[in-house]
Protein backbone atom coordinates (compact mmCIF):
# COMPACT_ATOMS: atom_id res chain seq x y z
CA UNK A 1 0.00 0.00 0.00
CA UNK A 2 1.19 3.80 -0.87
CA UNK A 3 2.01 4.91 2.82
CA UNK A 4 1.57 9.01 2.57
CA UNK A 5 1.02 9.55 6.34
CA UNK A 6 3.87 10.65 9.08
CA UNK A 7 6.80 9.73 7.21
CA UNK A 8 8.90 12.42 9.94
CA UNK A 9 7.36 10.11 13.17
CA UNK A 10 8.07 7.47 11.32
CA UNK A 11 11.93 8.42 11.20
CA UNK A 12 12.23 9.51 14.48
CA UNK A 13 10.94 6.47 15.54
CA UNK A 14 13.60 4.60 13.65
CA UNK A 15 16.46 6.92 15.25
CA UNK A 16 14.88 6.80 18.46
CA UNK A 17 17.00 3.08 18.52
CA UNK A 18 20.07 3.87 16.52
CA UNK A 19 21.92 6.46 14.33
CA UNK A 20 21.18 5.82 10.75
CA UNK A 21 22.38 7.53 7.42
CA UNK A 22 19.53 8.27 5.08
CA UNK A 23 19.35 4.88 2.90
CA UNK A 24 19.55 2.81 6.17
CA UNK A 25 16.38 4.85 7.63
CA UNK A 26 14.53 3.89 4.44
CA UNK A 27 15.48 0.44 4.26
CA UNK A 28 14.51 0.20 8.05
CA UNK A 29 11.11 1.89 7.66
CA UNK A 30 10.63 -0.82 5.02
CA UNK A 31 11.81 -3.94 6.49
CA UNK A 32 10.26 -3.17 10.22
CA UNK A 33 6.77 -2.82 8.30
CA UNK A 34 6.98 -6.18 6.66
CA UNK A 35 7.17 -3.93 3.30
CA UNK A 36 3.52 -2.48 4.22
CA UNK A 37 4.53 0.97 4.39
CA UNK A 38 6.21 1.89 0.62
CA UNK A 39 7.15 5.62 0.07
CA UNK A 40 9.00 7.32 -2.63
CA UNK A 41 12.03 7.50 -1.48
CA UNK A 42 12.35 11.16 -2.55
CA UNK A 43 9.94 12.00 -0.09
CA UNK A 44 12.94 10.58 3.22
CA UNK A 45 15.56 13.49 2.36
CA UNK A 46 13.06 16.25 2.34
CA UNK A 47 11.54 15.03 5.33
CA UNK A 48 15.03 15.05 6.90
CA UNK A 49 16.04 17.83 5.93
CA UNK A 50 12.46 19.50 8.05
CA UNK A 51 13.52 17.76 10.71
CA UNK A 52 16.46 19.01 10.95
CA UNK A 53 16.19 22.25 10.56
CA UNK A 54 13.62 21.83 13.17
CA UNK A 55 16.42 20.44 15.29
CA UNK A 56 14.48 17.12 16.01
CA UNK A 57 17.56 15.61 14.38
CA UNK A 58 21.00 16.75 13.89
CA UNK A 59 23.18 15.23 11.42
CA UNK A 60 27.23 14.31 11.37
CA UNK A 61 29.66 13.32 8.47
CA UNK A 62 31.11 9.96 9.14
CA UNK A 63 34.44 9.34 7.50
CA UNK A 64 34.53 5.92 5.15
CA UNK A 65 37.31 4.16 3.98
CA UNK A 66 37.67 4.86 -0.10
CA UNK A 67 34.59 6.62 -0.15
CA UNK A 68 33.07 10.06 0.32
CA UNK A 69 32.22 10.59 4.13
CA UNK A 70 28.54 9.58 4.92
CA UNK A 71 25.94 12.11 6.83
CA UNK A 72 24.48 9.97 9.77
CA UNK A 73 21.70 11.36 11.75
CA UNK A 74 20.69 11.26 15.55
CA UNK A 75 17.55 11.95 17.13
CA UNK A 76 17.74 15.43 19.53
CA UNK A 77 15.92 15.86 23.34
CA UNK A 78 13.39 17.51 21.29
CA UNK A 79 13.11 14.95 18.69
CA UNK A 80 12.21 12.47 21.25
CA UNK A 81 9.71 14.58 23.06
CA UNK A 82 8.06 15.35 19.45
CA UNK A 83 8.22 11.45 18.57
CA UNK A 84 6.47 10.98 22.10
CA UNK A 85 3.64 13.12 21.26
CA UNK A 86 3.22 11.46 17.92
CA UNK A 87 3.30 8.09 19.45
CA UNK A 88 0.44 9.55 21.52
CA UNK A 89 -1.46 10.72 19.12
CA UNK A 90 -1.14 7.72 16.93
CA UNK A 91 -2.40 5.20 19.94
CA UNK A 92 -5.59 7.45 20.50
CA UNK A 93 -6.05 7.47 16.55
CA UNK A 94 -5.49 3.96 16.59
CA UNK A 95 -7.71 2.98 19.10
CA UNK A 96 -10.63 4.84 18.33
CA UNK A 97 -10.32 3.36 15.15
CA UNK A 98 -10.47 -0.21 16.50
CA UNK A 99 -13.37 1.04 18.88
CA UNK A 100 -15.52 1.35 15.48
CA UNK A 101 -13.90 -1.32 13.43
CA UNK A 102 -13.33 -3.89 16.24
CA UNK A 103 -10.16 -6.05 16.76
CA UNK A 104 -9.34 -4.12 20.22
CA UNK A 105 -5.74 -5.51 21.48
CA UNK A 106 -7.57 -5.92 24.25
CA UNK A 107 -10.96 -7.92 22.71
CA UNK A 108 -8.46 -9.98 21.05
CA UNK A 109 -6.55 -10.62 24.77
CA UNK B 1 25.10 3.09 -12.99
CA UNK B 2 26.97 4.57 -15.85
CA UNK B 3 28.61 8.42 -15.08
CA UNK B 4 26.81 10.29 -17.06
CA UNK B 5 23.37 9.39 -16.42
CA UNK B 6 23.97 9.34 -12.60
CA UNK B 7 25.37 12.97 -13.51
CA UNK B 8 23.12 14.28 -15.31
CA UNK B 9 20.94 12.88 -12.75
CA UNK B 10 22.01 14.84 -10.01
CA UNK B 11 22.76 17.94 -11.73
CA UNK B 12 19.15 18.42 -12.81
CA UNK B 13 18.39 18.35 -8.99
CA UNK B 14 21.86 20.73 -7.86
CA UNK B 15 20.31 22.90 -10.82
CA UNK B 16 16.80 23.61 -9.20
CA UNK B 17 18.02 23.74 -5.89
CA UNK B 18 21.32 25.61 -5.28
CA UNK B 19 19.29 28.73 -5.41
CA UNK B 20 16.76 28.07 -2.55
CA UNK B 21 19.03 25.98 0.01
CA UNK B 22 22.57 27.44 -1.36
CA UNK B 23 25.19 26.23 -2.84
CA UNK B 24 26.83 24.35 0.23
CA UNK B 25 23.60 22.36 1.41
CA UNK B 26 22.69 21.76 -2.38
CA UNK B 27 26.41 20.38 -2.50
CA UNK B 28 25.89 18.19 0.52
CA UNK B 29 22.33 17.07 -0.45
CA UNK B 30 24.03 16.19 -3.72
CA UNK B 31 26.30 13.51 -1.65
CA UNK B 32 23.71 12.10 0.19
CA UNK B 33 21.34 11.51 -2.96
CA UNK B 34 24.38 10.15 -4.93
CA UNK B 35 25.31 7.59 -2.08
CA UNK B 36 21.54 6.72 -1.91
CA UNK B 37 21.71 6.18 -5.52
CA UNK B 38 24.91 3.66 -5.64
CA UNK B 39 23.32 1.48 -2.12
CA UNK B 40 20.22 1.12 -3.86
CA UNK B 41 21.51 0.39 -7.19
CA UNK B 42 24.41 -2.51 -5.47
CA UNK B 43 20.62 -3.60 -3.89
CA UNK B 44 18.89 -4.20 -7.26
CA UNK B 45 22.45 -5.60 -8.56
CA UNK B 46 22.28 -8.23 -5.83
CA UNK B 47 18.52 -9.34 -6.55
CA UNK B 48 19.70 -10.12 -9.79
CA UNK B 49 18.36 -6.76 -11.63
CA UNK B 50 20.81 -6.17 -14.50
CA UNK B 51 23.16 -3.54 -14.42
CA UNK B 52 21.19 -0.79 -16.75
CA UNK B 53 18.14 -1.70 -15.30
CA UNK B 54 18.99 -1.61 -11.75
CA UNK B 55 20.01 2.17 -12.29
CA UNK B 56 16.62 3.27 -13.55
CA UNK B 57 15.23 1.52 -10.57
CA UNK B 58 16.85 2.99 -8.48
CA UNK B 59 16.65 6.96 -9.79
CA UNK B 60 13.07 6.13 -10.44
CA UNK B 61 12.35 5.20 -6.41
CA UNK B 62 13.91 8.24 -5.47
CA UNK B 63 11.54 10.35 -8.47
CA UNK B 64 11.99 12.75 -10.73
CA UNK B 65 14.47 15.40 -10.34
CA UNK B 66 12.22 18.22 -10.42
CA UNK B 67 9.74 16.78 -8.01
CA UNK B 68 12.03 15.94 -5.66
CA UNK B 69 13.87 19.24 -5.76
CA UNK B 70 10.57 20.74 -5.56
CA UNK B 71 10.18 18.21 -1.92
CA UNK B 72 13.18 20.15 -1.28
CA UNK B 73 12.85 23.68 -1.89
CA UNK B 74 9.21 23.60 -0.33
CA UNK B 75 10.72 21.90 3.29
CA UNK B 76 12.87 24.84 3.61
CA UNK B 77 11.75 27.76 5.60
CA UNK B 78 13.68 30.04 4.84
CA UNK B 79 12.10 29.93 1.19
CA UNK B 80 8.86 30.38 2.55
CA UNK B 81 10.50 33.75 3.63
CA UNK B 82 12.08 34.64 0.53
CA UNK B 83 8.65 33.53 -1.16
CA UNK B 84 6.96 36.17 0.81
CA UNK B 85 9.29 38.81 0.17
CA UNK B 86 8.96 38.57 -3.28
CA UNK B 87 5.41 38.55 -3.52
CA UNK B 88 5.05 41.42 -1.08
CA UNK B 89 7.44 43.46 -3.70
CA UNK B 90 5.40 42.24 -6.33
CA UNK B 91 2.68 43.40 -5.18
CA UNK B 92 4.10 46.96 -4.71
CA UNK B 93 5.29 47.18 -8.04
CA UNK B 94 2.04 45.94 -9.62
CA UNK B 95 0.28 48.13 -7.48
CA UNK B 96 2.48 50.92 -8.29
CA UNK B 97 2.34 50.43 -12.29
CA UNK B 98 -1.46 49.89 -12.14
CA UNK B 99 -1.90 53.19 -10.71
CA UNK B 100 1.27 55.06 -12.93
CA UNK B 101 0.47 53.44 -16.07
CA UNK B 102 -3.21 52.11 -16.37
CA UNK B 103 -5.41 53.39 -13.46
CA UNK B 104 -8.57 51.28 -13.33
CA UNK B 105 -8.10 48.15 -15.30
CA UNK B 106 -4.53 47.55 -14.44
CA UNK B 107 -5.90 47.97 -10.85
CA UNK B 108 -8.22 45.07 -12.11
CA UNK B 109 -5.46 43.16 -13.21
CA UNK B 110 -3.37 44.07 -9.84
CA UNK B 111 -5.77 42.88 -8.18
CA UNK B 112 -7.24 39.47 -9.86
CA UNK B 113 -4.16 38.60 -11.79
CA UNK B 114 -2.34 38.29 -8.28
CA UNK B 115 -4.96 36.73 -6.62
CA UNK B 116 -5.71 33.66 -9.16
CA UNK B 117 -1.81 32.90 -8.86
CA UNK B 118 -1.92 32.42 -5.34
CA UNK B 119 -5.02 30.03 -5.76
CA UNK B 120 -3.54 28.54 -8.27
CA UNK B 121 -0.04 29.33 -7.09
CA UNK B 122 -0.87 27.25 -4.03
CA UNK B 123 -1.53 24.15 -6.16
CA UNK B 124 1.51 24.28 -7.96
CA UNK B 125 3.54 24.14 -4.66
CA UNK B 126 3.18 27.42 -3.86
CA UNK B 127 6.57 28.29 -5.25
CA UNK B 128 5.54 28.63 -8.88
CA UNK B 129 3.80 31.86 -7.33
CA UNK B 130 6.71 34.08 -7.66
CA UNK B 131 6.65 33.32 -11.87
CA UNK B 132 2.57 33.89 -11.88
CA UNK B 133 2.75 36.97 -10.21
CA UNK B 134 6.49 38.09 -11.93
CA UNK B 135 4.12 37.36 -15.53
CA UNK B 136 1.54 39.94 -14.14
CA UNK B 137 3.60 42.49 -13.02
CA UNK B 138 5.73 41.91 -16.60
CA UNK B 139 2.04 42.12 -18.27
CA UNK B 140 0.96 45.37 -16.66
CA UNK B 141 4.36 47.30 -16.97
CA UNK B 142 3.79 45.79 -20.66
CA UNK B 143 0.56 47.13 -21.39
CA UNK B 144 1.74 50.15 -19.70
CA UNK B 145 4.66 50.74 -21.98
CA UNK B 146 2.26 50.08 -24.81
CA UNK B 147 -0.20 52.60 -23.87
CA UNK B 148 2.68 55.22 -23.92
CA UNK B 149 3.31 54.43 -27.47
CA UNK B 150 -0.59 54.80 -27.89
CA UNK B 151 -0.49 51.52 -29.57
CA UNK B 152 -2.99 50.30 -27.25
CA UNK B 153 -5.80 52.18 -25.75
CA UNK B 154 -8.59 51.40 -23.26
CA UNK B 155 -11.61 52.69 -22.64
CA UNK B 156 -15.26 51.88 -21.27
CA UNK B 157 -15.30 49.21 -23.24
CA UNK B 158 -12.03 47.73 -22.99
CA UNK B 159 -9.42 47.44 -25.25
CA UNK B 160 -9.15 49.17 -28.50
CA UNK B 161 -6.96 48.79 -31.46
CA UNK B 162 -5.09 51.37 -32.53
CA UNK B 163 -6.72 52.04 -35.40
CA UNK B 164 -9.72 52.96 -33.43
CA UNK B 165 -7.05 55.35 -31.33
CA UNK B 166 -5.72 56.71 -34.71
CA UNK B 167 -9.31 57.30 -35.55
CA UNK B 168 -9.84 59.05 -32.21
CA UNK B 169 -6.86 61.23 -32.65
CA UNK B 170 -7.77 62.62 -36.16
CA UNK B 171 -11.67 63.44 -34.93
CA UNK B 172 -9.61 65.07 -31.94
CA UNK B 173 -8.05 67.40 -34.45
CA UNK B 174 -10.89 67.96 -36.42
CA UNK B 175 -12.27 68.89 -33.84
CA UNK B 176 -9.73 71.32 -32.46
CA UNK B 177 -9.30 73.21 -36.16
CA UNK B 178 -13.25 73.58 -35.21
CA UNK B 179 -12.32 74.96 -32.12
CA UNK B 180 -9.53 77.70 -33.27
CA UNK B 181 -12.04 78.94 -36.22
CA UNK B 182 -14.66 79.97 -33.73
CA UNK B 183 -12.56 80.75 -30.58
CA UNK B 184 -11.74 84.66 -32.34
CA UNK B 185 -15.85 85.31 -32.58
CA UNK B 186 -16.12 83.91 -29.30
CA UNK B 187 -13.26 86.29 -27.55
CA UNK B 188 -14.69 89.20 -29.58
CA UNK B 189 -18.03 88.76 -28.11
CA UNK B 190 -16.61 88.10 -24.46
CA UNK B 191 -14.48 90.93 -24.88
CA UNK B 192 -17.54 92.97 -26.09
CA UNK B 193 -19.92 92.07 -23.46
CA UNK B 194 -17.16 92.80 -20.70
CA UNK B 195 -16.65 96.22 -22.28
CA UNK B 196 -20.76 97.24 -22.59
CA UNK B 197 -22.51 94.87 -19.73
CA UNK B 198 -25.26 95.50 -22.22
CA UNK B 199 -29.06 94.06 -21.39
CA UNK B 200 -28.63 91.05 -23.37
CA UNK B 201 -25.45 88.69 -24.55
CA UNK B 202 -24.75 85.88 -25.39
CA UNK B 203 -22.12 84.13 -23.27
CA UNK B 204 -20.54 81.11 -24.94
CA UNK B 205 -20.68 78.80 -21.76
CA UNK B 206 -20.33 76.08 -23.65
CA UNK B 207 -17.04 76.66 -25.67
CA UNK B 208 -15.70 78.07 -22.35
CA UNK B 209 -16.36 74.69 -20.84
CA UNK B 210 -14.56 73.16 -23.87
CA UNK B 211 -11.69 75.52 -23.46
CA UNK B 212 -11.28 74.38 -20.22
CA UNK B 213 -11.59 70.52 -20.78
CA UNK B 214 -9.01 71.53 -23.47
CA UNK B 215 -6.87 72.51 -20.77
CA UNK B 216 -7.32 69.27 -18.89
CA UNK B 217 -6.99 67.31 -21.98
CA UNK B 218 -3.32 69.05 -22.83
CA UNK B 219 -2.07 68.04 -19.26
CA UNK B 220 -3.75 64.42 -19.56
CA UNK B 221 -3.75 64.11 -23.12
CA UNK B 222 -6.42 61.65 -23.65
CA UNK B 223 -7.96 61.02 -26.53
CA UNK B 224 -10.95 59.71 -25.45
CA UNK B 225 -11.68 62.80 -23.47
CA UNK B 226 -11.17 65.06 -26.42
CA UNK B 227 -13.77 62.98 -28.49
CA UNK B 228 -16.13 63.13 -25.87
CA UNK B 229 -15.86 67.05 -25.48
CA UNK B 230 -16.37 68.05 -29.11
CA UNK B 231 -17.68 71.46 -29.50
CA UNK B 232 -20.78 72.45 -30.83
CA UNK B 233 -20.77 76.26 -31.75
CA UNK B 234 -24.50 76.32 -32.19
CA UNK B 235 -24.85 75.57 -28.70
CA UNK B 236 -24.40 78.48 -26.46
CA UNK B 237 -25.84 79.63 -23.51
CA UNK B 238 -27.83 82.90 -23.46
CA UNK B 239 -27.38 85.27 -20.34
CA UNK B 240 -29.17 88.15 -19.54
CA UNK B 241 -27.87 90.98 -17.91
CA UNK B 242 -29.86 93.91 -16.73
CA UNK B 243 -28.63 97.36 -17.27
CA UNK B 244 -28.07 98.05 -13.69
CA UNK B 245 -25.69 94.93 -13.26
CA UNK B 246 -22.26 96.35 -13.32
CA UNK B 247 -19.31 95.06 -15.17
CA UNK B 248 -17.78 93.46 -11.95
CA UNK B 249 -20.92 91.63 -11.15
CA UNK B 250 -21.29 90.50 -14.36
CA UNK B 251 -17.73 88.82 -14.28
CA UNK B 252 -18.45 87.52 -10.61
CA UNK B 253 -21.50 86.25 -12.53
CA UNK B 254 -19.52 84.55 -15.15
CA UNK B 255 -16.88 83.66 -13.05
CA UNK B 256 -19.40 81.40 -10.65
CA UNK B 257 -20.23 80.30 -14.42
CA UNK B 258 -16.88 79.04 -14.87
CA UNK B 259 -16.37 77.99 -11.69
CA UNK B 260 -19.54 75.73 -11.86
CA UNK B 261 -18.54 74.35 -15.14
CA UNK B 262 -14.84 73.51 -14.01
CA UNK B 263 -16.47 71.77 -10.90
CA UNK B 264 -18.61 69.71 -13.29
CA UNK B 265 -15.45 68.91 -15.09
CA UNK B 266 -13.84 67.66 -11.94
CA UNK B 267 -16.47 65.82 -10.57
CA UNK B 268 -17.06 64.54 -14.15
CA UNK B 269 -13.32 63.43 -14.14
CA UNK B 270 -13.08 61.99 -10.60
CA UNK B 271 -16.57 59.63 -11.60
CA UNK B 272 -15.09 58.58 -14.85
CA UNK B 273 -11.64 57.94 -13.23
CA UNK B 274 -13.36 55.02 -11.00
CA UNK B 275 -14.21 53.15 -14.49
CA UNK B 276 -12.04 54.43 -17.07
CA UNK B 277 -8.71 53.98 -18.15
CA UNK B 278 -7.22 57.74 -19.02
CA UNK B 279 -4.14 57.25 -21.51
CA UNK B 280 -0.61 58.34 -20.60
CA UNK B 281 -1.26 59.25 -17.08
CA UNK B 282 2.15 59.83 -15.33
CA UNK B 283 1.18 63.06 -13.74
CA UNK B 284 1.55 61.97 -9.78
CA UNK B 285 -0.24 65.23 -8.53
CA UNK B 286 -3.26 63.93 -10.64
CA UNK B 287 -3.67 60.22 -9.97
CA UNK B 288 -2.18 60.80 -6.20
CA UNK B 289 -5.77 60.26 -5.43
CA UNK B 290 -5.81 57.05 -6.89
CA UNK B 291 -2.17 55.29 -6.46
CA UNK B 292 -2.87 55.12 -2.62
CA UNK B 293 -6.04 54.03 -1.99
CA UNK B 294 -4.76 51.34 -5.27
CA UNK B 295 -1.79 50.15 -3.89
CA UNK B 296 -3.33 49.69 -0.16
CA UNK B 297 -6.01 47.92 -2.47
CA UNK B 298 -3.36 45.48 -3.46
CA UNK B 299 -1.73 45.24 -0.39
CA UNK B 300 -4.31 44.69 1.77
CA UNK B 301 -6.67 42.43 -0.03
CA UNK B 302 -3.81 40.30 -2.29
CA UNK B 303 -0.80 40.87 -0.25
CA UNK B 304 -2.44 40.07 3.17
CA UNK B 305 -1.87 36.06 2.18
CA UNK B 306 1.70 36.79 1.64
CA UNK B 307 1.83 38.89 4.74
CA UNK B 308 0.11 35.98 6.72
CA UNK B 309 3.15 33.71 4.80
CA UNK B 310 5.64 35.52 5.61
CA UNK B 311 4.30 35.45 9.52
CA UNK B 312 4.02 31.84 9.62
CA UNK B 313 7.58 31.46 8.03
CA UNK B 314 8.98 33.95 10.32
CA UNK B 315 7.34 32.78 13.19
CA UNK B 316 8.75 29.06 12.36
CA UNK B 317 12.18 31.13 12.27
CA UNK B 318 11.98 31.91 15.71
CA UNK B 319 11.09 28.64 16.83
CA UNK B 320 13.68 27.04 15.23
CA UNK B 321 15.82 29.98 16.71
CA UNK B 322 14.70 28.99 19.58
CA UNK B 323 15.26 25.17 20.48
CA UNK B 324 18.25 25.47 18.90
CA UNK B 325 19.61 27.91 21.74
CA UNK B 326 18.44 25.40 24.06
CA UNK B 327 20.49 22.52 22.50
CA UNK B 328 23.01 24.94 22.53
Amino acid sequence: MAFKGDLEALVLAVLSERDLHGYEISKQIKLRSGEVLKYGEGQLYPALHKLESELFIVAKWVPQEGKPDRKVYAITPEGTKELARHQSAWRRFAESVSGIMGGKPSEAN
Amino acid sequence: MSVNLKEWYLAEIYSRIVAPLGADKAAMTLVELREHLEESESEFLVRGVAPQQAEHAAMDRLGKPAALARKFVGSAPEHLVLNASIGMALMIFIGCVASLHLARYAYLIGLFVPLAAVVFGSWLKRRLNVWVLAAAGAFAYGIGILQQSNFVGIDEVGLMTYKTAHERYLAMRESDRRFRETEASAASQWREAMRTATTSVTIPVTKLEYRLSRQSMYKNDSPRSMVGSQFDPSSYVPVIVSNSVSRMELRKYVQAQLINVHSYQNGRRRWLSKFEVELNTRRLDRISGEWIPTLFSVLFWVGGSYLLEAISAFTAALVVTRRRKLLA
